[in-house]
């Protein structure tokens, strides 16, 4: 999925969740991947099972999917009135009801009535299994269930609310959102059981001053904490800083302490964004989502918080891209209509990189997929009107090293006047994958005086980035450790510059003996098709150098799932559709790096 | 000016979900019965409110809002009071 950056800001700044599953499909590869997101951000969750009118639409199957292909717990809190074409609205397990649909506006009156005679006994079963999981995560309810006590409408809702706002369970609720039925119901469950601001943890941080851990509370009396997780260029207004308030109150026309850049800034409106409009705000409060106007310096991620209580807020993760692409201007005159639009569009999405190429001077952009890329490229065209010519994209490249190694870096020029005199031994070790940089002072008595660390520090940096294979985009050595273990240094003729200098040689040597290796992204993807396509589609995975972890049915379809580098991927949508007369269809998201074989490398290092 | 609502009746919620599971009609929807919309928009003819930009409608997929309620990524406050029986909600 290429907008995984769109879902990581999303779930940290949501309280809870609804995820909506095809009655038909079940979960689904992508559903998978939100769903993880959704647990590594704690996000309390509901589930919709929609498209309930549909032929071959399976409640319950859907239900044992999220069991299996989740490992969630699911819990439903309804059942559907007959199924495909049968189904006419839903049975509340809670109350004991059944709710009829009326087509006429949109679904939006509805009856309750008492559960037809010949469905009760499926209903009172359903019921009993949500009675047990309630009771499970409720002493109270335990109580009354093992005694056989009734438990009351408003008991089992506080039941489920505690489950769900735990995570104990995720209630399971259906319907057809296209044919008008049971998406109130899921409106009312949003209230019951998912979390207001006061109900999840208080958000961390650290403490400016102290550079402690520290916690605010969702209160409007608190000190003022915000996370701007979204910034839009907006036509009419500018620059839009979207914001979550944590904690306290912001005021129109008031100062926020931007605690990354040490700055204050004026808010000079606030807006509070519906899906096509938008409303003024003279004040915005804990909890509060809104978007905020008069921010210049701030970007996604930092906290604006109030100058005398000074917080960092965890900021939001984003992933480096993997492809990239040429974009060059068609006239002199198109390039800095260019640059502008291209600053436009990476301030908005921070997973969209822009970078110079130092030999060829040309404009790169890059993203995390070939379909991120496209869209991009398309809104430039589109919508900055900007005319230029796309190159190809081409996968990113990293580079590490094979095996530990001792090296030496030297810059010394003292040939009259004042010299340059820098020395340094490095000691690289490889890291584990993912582990990216680490660099370590271990400089004993002084050889090289603290001052000139920093400036080491700095030359490895250079080097590391620009990479030594020399080719485009920068691909740089990560996962590798770097010891500045010895040196030298001259009275009068060190400098900053010269250790710099030294380190990013020192580095560079050391990566040739420590055995360059090629990193390239491979990518996870799960390809659902029909079963007299398997052969093929197994057949071209493999000969795109994939491995194949698993297969498995679906829903009457085959699952195929495994690994294949990205750059075996490029226009796979296309061949995919051919091999397959359209009735395939895949993922594909980006797993991690893995090492390249010779042959890339080699096609690599011949550029 | 004091707050609108109090906090304990904000929702600030997300919808997730697989390309084809029917997220932006579910939306459409749920703006609809919380009155922010007078009808609800249908993917096919290109109306719906939530998938706004030439890209999304082209393409029929929402891609701004990939795993949110509306644009600003989860804003959607449910105000509810009772009367005898029923719920009845109001978006801000």
């Amino acid at each position: 999925m290429d907008f995984t950056a769109e879902v990581e800001r999303s779930l940290r700044v949501l309280d809870g969740s609804v995820a909506v599953f095809c009655g038909v499909g079940g979960v689904e590869p992508q559903s998978e991947t939100v769903w993880r997101q959704a647990e590594k951000y704690h996000v309390p969750r509901l589930a919709f099972i929609n498209k309930m009118d549909r032929t071959g639409a399976n409640f319950l199957g859907a239900v044992k999917e999220m069991e299996e292909r989740l490992g969630a717990n699911p819990c439903p809190l309804h059942v559907p009135l007959g199924e495909g074409s049968n189904f006419r609205g839903i049975i509340d397990l809670v109350d004991m009801k059944q709710a009829i649909f009326r087509d006429r506006d949109y679904g939006l009156n509805y009856d309750i009535e008492d559960i037809e005679e010949k469905l009760l006994p499926m209903a009172e079963e359903h019921r009993d299994r949500l009675l047990e999981k309630v009771a499970e995560c409720d002493d109270e309810i335990m109580e009354k269930y093992v005694h056989g006590e009734e438990i009351t409408s408003e008991e089992i809702k506080r039941g489920i609310r505690k489950a769900t706002l735990g995570g104990s369970f995720i209630p399971v609720l259906c319907g057809t959102a296209l044919r008008n039925k049971g998406v109130q119901l899921l409106l009312n469950a949003i209230i019951d059981y998912l979390p207001s601001p006061l109900d999840v943890p208080p958000i961390r941080g650290i403490d400016c001053r102290s550079q402690e851990e520290s916690e605010r509370e969702p209160s409007d009396e608190a000190p003022f904490a915000a996370l701007a997780f979204k910034i839009v260029a907006d036509p009419y207004v500018g620059r839009l800083t979207y914001v979550r308030v944590y904690s306290g109150k912001l005021s129109q026309g008031s100062y926020v302490y931007n605690s990354r850049l040490d700055k204050q800034e004026r808010i000079s409106r606030m807006l509070e964004m519906h899906a096509n409009k938008r409303e003024e705000k003279n004040e915005i409060y804990a909890g509060d989502i809104a978007a905020v106007i008069g921010l210049k310096k701030t970007t996604t991620g930092d906290t604006l918080c109030d100058k005398a209580h000074p917080i960092v807020l965890e900021s939001i993760h984003f992933p480096e891209p993997v492809v990239w692409v040429s974009v060059e201007p068609k006239t002199k005159a198109e390039e800095e209509k260019l640059t502008t639009s291209l600053l436009k569009l990476a301030e908005e999405d921070p997973t969209f990189k822009i970078k110079t190429d130092e030999d060829t001077g040309q404009t790169i952009i890059a993203g995390m997929g070939e379909f991120h890329l496209e869209i991009l490229i398309s809104r430039l065209l589109r919508e900055f009107k900007v005319i230029a010519k796309i190159g190809k994209p081409q996968v990113a490249y990293r580079e590490t090293i094979g095996k530990p190694a001792r090296t030496e870096g030297k810059f010394v020029r003292q040939s009259g006047g004042r010299g340059q005199y820098g020395h340094v031994w490095l000691e690289l070790e490889p890291l584990p994958s993912g582990k990216g940089f680490e660099f370590v002072n271990a400089i004993k008595g002084g050889v090289i005086p603290g001052e000139f660390i920093p400036a080491v520090e700095k030359g490895v940096n250079d080097a590391r980035e620009s990479g030594s294979l020399g080719g485009f985009p920068v691909v740089p050595v990560v996962d590798v450790k770097v010891s500045l273990v010895d040196g030298s240094f001259h009275e009068v003729d060190s400098s900053e510059i010269a250790f710099r200098t030294a380190a990013s040689i020192a580095f560079r040597e050391g990566t040739r003996t420590a055995g360059l290796v090629l990193l390239e992204p491979i990518m996870e993807v799960e390809v659902v098709v029909p079963e007299e396509y398997m052969g093929e589609v197994i057949g071209d995975l493999s000969s795109r150098r994939g491995k194949i972890e698993e297969m498995r049915e679906r829903s009457g379809a085959r699952v195929i799932k495994g690994k294949v580098p990205l750059s075996a991927m490029f226009g796979y949508a296309t061949t995919l559709r051919s091999l397959t007369q359209g009735r395939a269809n895949f993922v594909m998201e980006f797993d991690h790096y893995g090492k390249a074989p010779e042959e890339i490398k080699n096609k690599i290092l011949e550029k | 000016m004091a707050r609108e609502y109090p906090i304990s009746k904000v929702r600030n919620i997300g919808i997730m979900a697989h390309i084809d599971a029917g997220k932006t009609t579910t939306t459409e929807r749920i703006l609809y019965y919380t009155g922010r919309v007078h009808r609800p928009g249908n993917i096919d003819e290109g109306t719906t409110t939530m998938d706004w930009m030439v890209e999304e409608k082209e393409r029929g997929v929402t891609i701004t809002a990939a795993a949110t309620l509306p644009v600003s990524g989860g804003n959607i406050k449910l105000i509810s009071s009772i009367l005898p029986g029923m719920w009845i909600l109001r978006q801000r």
